[in-house]
């Protein structure tokens, strides 16, 4: 870890100033990735901007759904009665990932710039095109049992390592940001992270200097029939080999319309659309659960080591499903 | 859950030797002044009290200080003033000094283990206003004006916190590496149910309560953030348990089947 | 049961050893007061950072140092280029800066010092090495197809397996996959070292005193005395501290280069390849029995590797020895070096591995033969040990199986797979048997007694270590007994080089070793001070009248304990039998182990909270193999893609069940004088196999390579 200036803002505006100011510099929230990051060598920034005292950690009713601070804590964001109540699915998958600690620590703006756990991306003696470009894949023709089956490219395999950001997806929520003019933007989530291409240095569409100060989650139709969940190799404490947010909105024993995201699949979390279209106006029967799955998994191009997420994902888009469909299910 | 925690009933399970051991252990932390012991009580104890004490003597005079408590370099160097354990500490430390390390080097704090430092062990947690958190992956600046509270502030007044003293009865550790970061992150725990708090295995999280009363499965989901290597888990939850729900479980000793409980 | 204040106030002639009393370190460790090597204050501490290697085979060509020698802060930065010389006879194992050479991924290759830890590291990552690349042996399956015999390890041939194997009725030929695997102790192994002249002092978690002591001594060319090894609190070992590796030898040399002491401390990633590891195995096992159950022969072939620097195999055919009746028996070993940091001994090394081999191929052939496995077991059992000729001092494996099945609730198993369900599980049934050898190792002891009136004190000292086994707790109580003091009057010393020297904290001899040496000098005093004061006593006195009777307040004795020559003749082991209840969650392949059963025969248990725990922390290492753990190397470069505990898994508190433990009650007076087994390695012996064998039993699927993630079972 290299020297580097520390600074606390009190205001948005002054912290976009600041890290627009120096393209080494980097917003500092809850800090659990980015300092674990800077010890591996990965992340060298040579000024933190504290942010994690602005005052962007509401939870609050908004345009009929519900906003979320930024600089919320995860634990906080997972527990809240307007999520807990309205969106349990959000909590479940929140609650799905780290470890309470880091859960108290870590804040939703820093969940969603979470960076990957490729081992070659952590491991700064292997190549790896994300951390130095241009140095080559490491995982590619390496140990890629953990890496992407959907949206990779020659560049990169790595996939977004974030549990709550697939529920996000799934939720269609929005992403409220503050560039460095002073300007607010919103950006859809599904547009908010990127696949790899050509760029896989870049995870997201957020320009430097840019910050997050709030999701707005619309309002849900899916409360009632949702669940996430998350398979790994151990039961806790571990990123997921695939998870599932799946919600449904049910009228009797039809599918009025279906939420379907993937986690551990992909560069970014991955939007099920083909199981979606096929379950809309379906009835929520295993057999069409099963060829829903069939339907998204088929399309998925896995490397040497991760040909099971194909079966494996199928089957997760199944059981998160009837979980959803019928939450007595266990 | 019971007010009145079981701490008189684990005391019976104390040694004199750890009684002894415990009042100089205790007489260190929080508002009471130090004490130290007279050559004449120093026989009666056994290595571990005095390895103790030699420590304690060791830090002695450096862990007052009356102002900012400098490190060795400056370079981006960053004045924090926070309370530890209760007492107003000030440091100035370079700006990459985690709190785990402002803990162990600068103020001779080494309750709080470095079992891997980036978040994967749980060994460094402390609570910081209240909660837990892991202070590897915590910047000492980050703590301006904050509270913090380590395993050694654990303790209130001349007892164990019922956590420690049920750690003990049921042998909830064996290595003890991990121990002062499973206590930590267990005393929170605490707090966390009476918030009515949901984890990934609640059954129905829409449903918030006011407080929840937590299930062996429940615990254990909420302690896997913290790792231990010696496998002590099963007993990890039967303290925790038996403080939280209020209600002493004898510890279960190994059945020597045929001598003991109606074996073979 | 009594509490320990009943125990500790007791009238004469209590029983103390055995009682379930709570470790007497407790207190310090629960407030965060005990000292694990880097907790101690020492003034005036630099701190160390490793450089290590990034290629696996070659040589440094070039060093450049000369931006991390500029930070603000660096005291040195010691290589092969500078580094003092120093000895490496001896048991010095690991790199220790004295060549060019590479010989695997992650070797140290340089030490930085600073004033802190943030410069060290700081500087460590400005250092630009360049090398000449060979071509690295880092890939098991293309590497082991040659392999050699073992220097210690020839085959071993009894009967004639071929054709004993060719005509059977029944056979089975099946071959099971174990990965490498990692002990990470919580603490990760740290040095402060300190030198006052031509006398070292280190801090250092060191399961054998003594050969830590020996290994800095003969490095530096010290007598020694003059090396002084401080570790009464251990942060788990599991193998990996038994002696020195290269860390502890840089951290002195580094305090001798910077002339302060000095602070090194192993980062988690660097636990990967600093302190050795188990070895992958390939284990073939071809077993064959009767039409009605008798098995006729045992084959058990094992195909590893070592590294270039040294040869070590840990000896998974062992129990496969004599476990089963077998006429017919073939064990054999083939090793290849290759470019991967030396493996070493990890909890029941072999054993563990092994036992999975052997437990899931019984269990195979058992299925095969349509025999209830347990049954299969107990219509197997040799009369005497078949390796050697040899009878057992005593053998639990029958008891164990049955008082297990009992507590366990075998009868509820279905012979066929997949017949329990409950919702989405399938629920399965396993069980499996194993062994440890029970041995004892020269160790010396002294006690101390002094007298104040009719008050007697007691310090009991020697060399031992504890590394959360309870070995403080256990010396007290047997040092408690044999004097017939409180155990309030008994202070322990050990931990620490200077006193009279021990056996260390492996291979299950601790126990056995520490408590006879222990028992013998307090035999010893009471003898002697009975001889000092030449008179016939009509009831036994107690040791404050011998004193009185002498007129002593002060006495001391030191016995020099040695191990009992009759049990050589014997074969001595503790024996076990694990039972597993193993629920798979047919959807996803997740697997929980709700309930677990360990029954154990370990002769005296000297305090049965301590025992237990430490059973049950082997059964969660059971657990771990079984289900999570796997060190995966790149096979392209030699690293490990598996590199920190993100990765490599080991259990988490969910992961982890209720654990019924039971002790067959045994007293095995051939194995040593208090007939005390152990019991840190067996605990961990057959696990794997219950929880694969239950796999097997709810899914029907035979996964033969752990750990058995859900990919497996799809």
């Amino acid at each position: 870890m290299k020297p580097f200036k520390y600074t606390r803002v009190t205001d948005a505006t002054a912290a976009v100033r600041n890290v627009s100011a120096n393209k080494d510099a980097r917003f500092l929230a809850g800090g659990t990735n980015l300092l674990d990051l800077m010890k591996e060598g990965v992340d060298d920034p040579t000024e933190l901007i504290d942010i994690a005292r602005l005052p962007l950690a509401q939870v609050r009713s908004a345009n009929g759904g519900v906003q979320i601070g930024a600089l919320a804590k995860n634990t906080d964001t997972a527990n809240h009665p307007l999520i807990r109540q309205n969106y349990p699915m959000l909590t479940q998958a929140i609650l799905a990932g780290a470890s309470p600690q880091i859960r108290n620590m870590a804040t939703n703006g820093g969940n969603l710039m979470q960076r990957t756990r490729c081992t070659y991306f952590y491991d700064v003696s292997t190549p790896c095109n994300k951390r130095e470009p241009g140095s080559g894949c490491g995982a590619m023709e390496g140990i890629n049992r953990n890496h992407a089956v959907f949206g990779w490219s020659q560049k990169c395999v790595a996939v977004h390592p974030s549990d709550m950001c697939v529920a996000l997806l799934a939720l269609d929520a929005v992403v409220k940001v503050q560039d460095p003019s002073g300007k607010q933007r919103s950006i859809p989530f599904s547009e908010f992270h990127r696949l790899p291409g050509d760029a896989p240095e870049n995870d997201n569409n957020l320009k430097h200097g840019e910050l997050i100060t709030a999701i707005e989650l619309p309002k849900s139709n899916v409360a009632a029939h949702s669940y996430y969940l998350k398979i790994r190799d151990r039961s806790s404490y571990a990123f997921a080999l695939v998870s599932v947010a799946a919600g449904l909105e049910m009228n009797g024993s039809t599918i009025r319309s279906c939420r379907i995201a993937m986690g551990g699949v992909a560069h970014k979390p991955w939007r099920a659309a083909a199981a979606e279209k096929y379950l809309t106006g379906k009835t929520a029967t295993d057999e069409n659960f099963r060829a829903a799955a069939e339907a998204e998994m088929n399309a998925a191009k896995p490397l040497e080591h991760n040909k099971f997420k194909v079966e494996l994902g199928k089957r997760a888009i199944v059981h998160a499903l009837r979980r959803a469909a019928n939450p007595k299910t266990v | 859950m019971s007010d009145k925690p079981p701490d008189e009933i684990i005391y019976e399970e104390l040694t004199l030797d750890e009684s002894a051991l415990l009042e100089e252990v205790l007489s260190e932390l929080g508002e009471s002044r130090r004490r130290f012991i007279g050559q004449s009580s120093m026989a009666v104890l056994s290595a571990l009290v005095l390895e103790f004490v030699a420590k304690r003597n060791a830090l002695a005079g450096t862990l007052e200080p009356p102002a900012y408590l400098p490190g060795v370099a400056d370079e981006n160097a960053v004045k924090v003033a926070f309370r530890v354990n209760g007492l107003e500490k000030a440091v100035s430390v370079d700006s990459r000094v985690t709190l785990l390390d402002a803990l162990r080097e600068t103020l001779g704090i080494t309750g709080p283990k470095k079992g891997c430092d980036h978040g994967q062990c749980g060994a460094c947690t402390v609570m910081v206003d209240g909660r837990r958190v892991l202070s590897c992956l915590t910047l000492t600046a980050q703590c301006e004006g904050r509270d913090v509270t380590t395993i050694e502030g654990i303790a209130k007044g001349d007892k164990l916190h019922p956590m420690q003293a049920a750690f003990i009865k049921h042998d909830g550790f064996q290595c003890g590496f991990c121990t002062p970061g499973q206590i930590c992150s267990a005393v929170a725990l605490l707090q966390e149910a009476k918030n009515g708090e949901a984890s990934y295995v609640t059954p129905d999280v829409a449903r918030k309560t006011a407080s929840v009363q937590l299930s062996d499965e429940e615990i254990r989901e909420r302690m896997s953030g913290n790792l231990c290597r010696c496998g002590a888990y099963p007993n990890i939850v039967a303290a925790i348990r038996e403080v939280h729900t209020g209600r002493p479980t004898d510890p279960v000793p190994g059945e020597i089947a045929g001598s003991k409980g109606g074996a073979v | 049961m009594k509490t320990a204040r009943e125990v500790n106030m007791a009238s004469p002639k209590t029983k103390v050893i055995g009682e379930a009393i709570n470790r007497i370190d407790g207190v310090l460790k629960v407030t965060g007061a005990a000292n694990y090597p880097t907790d101690w204050p020492v003034k005036n501490v630099a701190h160390a950072y490793l450089l290590k290697s990034t290629i696996a085979a070659g040589t440094i060509t070039g060093i450049d140092k000369a931006a991390a020698e500029k930070v603000p802060g660096v005291l040195a930065v010691i290589t092969h280029e500078n580094a003092p010389k120093v000895s490496v006879t001896g048991n010095l194992r690991g790199s220790i800066l004295q060549e060019p050479k590479v010989e695997f991924h992650g070797q140290h290759i340089g030490v930085v010092i600073a004033e802190t830890y943030e410069q060290a590291r700081s500087a460590a990552g400005l250092i630009k090495i360049t090398y000449q690349r060979s071509e690295p042996k880092v890939d098991f399956n293309k590497e082991t197809t040659a392999g050699v015999v073992p220097r210690n390890r020839p085959d071993a041939l009894r009967g004639d397996f071929e054709a004993a194997y060719k005509s059977a009725d029944k056979k089975i030929d099946v071959t099971y996959e174990t990965p490498i695997e990692h002990h990470q102790p919580m603490e990760p192994h740290s040095t402060v070292a300190a030198w006052e002249g031509t006398n070292l002092t280190v801090y250092n978690a060191s399961q054998i005193v003594g050969a830590v002591q020996g290994s800095l001594a003969g490095a530096f060319g010290l007598k020694p005395e003059q090396v002084r090894v401080i570790t009464p609190h251990i942060g788990g070992g599991f193998g990996s501290k038994g002696g020195a590796w290269g860390n502890v030898i840089i951290a002195a040399m580094a305090a001798r280069v910077v002339n302060r002491p000095v602070k090194l401390a192993l980062t988690r990633q660097n636990m990967f390849n600093s302190v050795g590891l188990r070895q992958r195995n390939r284990q073939r096992l071809r077993v064959a029995a009767t039409k009605d159950g008798k098995l006729t022969a045992l084959g058990h072939d094992t195909i590893t590797h070592t590294a270039t620097t040294g040869e070590f195999v840990e000896p998974c055919g062992f129990l496969s020895s004599f476990m089963y009746d077998t006429p017919n028996s073939r064990i054999t070993y083939r090793v290849t070096p290759m470019n991967i940091i030396v493996p070493t001994y990890t909890r029941a090394p072999g054993e563990s591995t092994g036992s999975f081999a052997l437990e899931s191929a019984i269990d195979e052939l058992a299925y095969e033969l349509k025999i209830d496995p347990v049954e299969f077991r107990i219509r197997n059992m040799p009369t005497v040990d078949q390796s050697n000729g040899r009878p057992f001092s005593s053998r639990a494996t029958v008891d164990a199986l049955k008082r297990g099945a009992e507590m366990f609730g075998w009868k509820k198993r279905k012979l066929e797979p997949r017949q329990i369900r409950d919702g989405d599980y399938l629920i399965g049934y396993g069980v499996a048997i194993g062994a440890y050898p029970a041995r004892q190792r020269a160790t010396s002891a002294v006690v101390k007694l002094t007298r104040a009136g009719i008050d007697v004190k007691a310090s009991v000292e020697l060399a031992a270590s504890d590394l959360g086994t309870g070995t403080h707790t256990i010396i007290a109580q047997t040092a408690a007994e044999t004097l017939d003091i409180p155990l309030t009057k008994v202070g322990v010393k050990i931990g620490d080089s200077s006193l009279p020297p021990a056996a260390g904290s492996v291979g299950s001899v601790g126990a056995a070793s520490f408590s006879n040496a222990v028992s013998e000098v307090c035999i010893q005093a009471r003898n002697e001070l009975q001889a000092k004061t030449n008179r016939e006593w009509v009831e036994a006195p107690t040791i404050a009248q011998l004193m009185e009777a002498a007129s002593l307040t002060e006495f001391e004795t030191r016995v020099d304990a040695k191990p009992s020559a009759e049990a050589e003749k014997y074969s001595c082991h503790t024996f076990n039998a694990n039972f597993s209840e193993v629920w798979v969650h047919e959807p996803t392949g997740m697997i929980k182990v709700p309930r677990h059963v360990a029954v154990t025969g370990a002769g005296k248990i000297l305090n049965s909270k301590t025992a237990r725990s430490q059973i049950i922390g082997g059964c969660v290492w059971g657990f771990g193999m079984a289900l999570a753990e796997e060190s995966v190397v790149d096979p392209r470069w030699g690293n490990f893609v598996t590199r920190s505990f993100a990765e490599y898994h080991i259990p988490v508190n969910l992961d982890v069940g209720t654990i019924d433990v039971a002790f067959i009650p045994e007293e095995d007076l051939i194995v040593n004088k208090l007939g005390v087994k152990g019991v840190g390695e067996v605990g961990i012996v057959g696990v794997a196999a219950a929880i694969a064998n239950g796999i097997f039993n709810a899914t029907g699927k035979r996964v033969r390579d752990i750990p058995v993630t859900p990919d497996k079972l799809l």
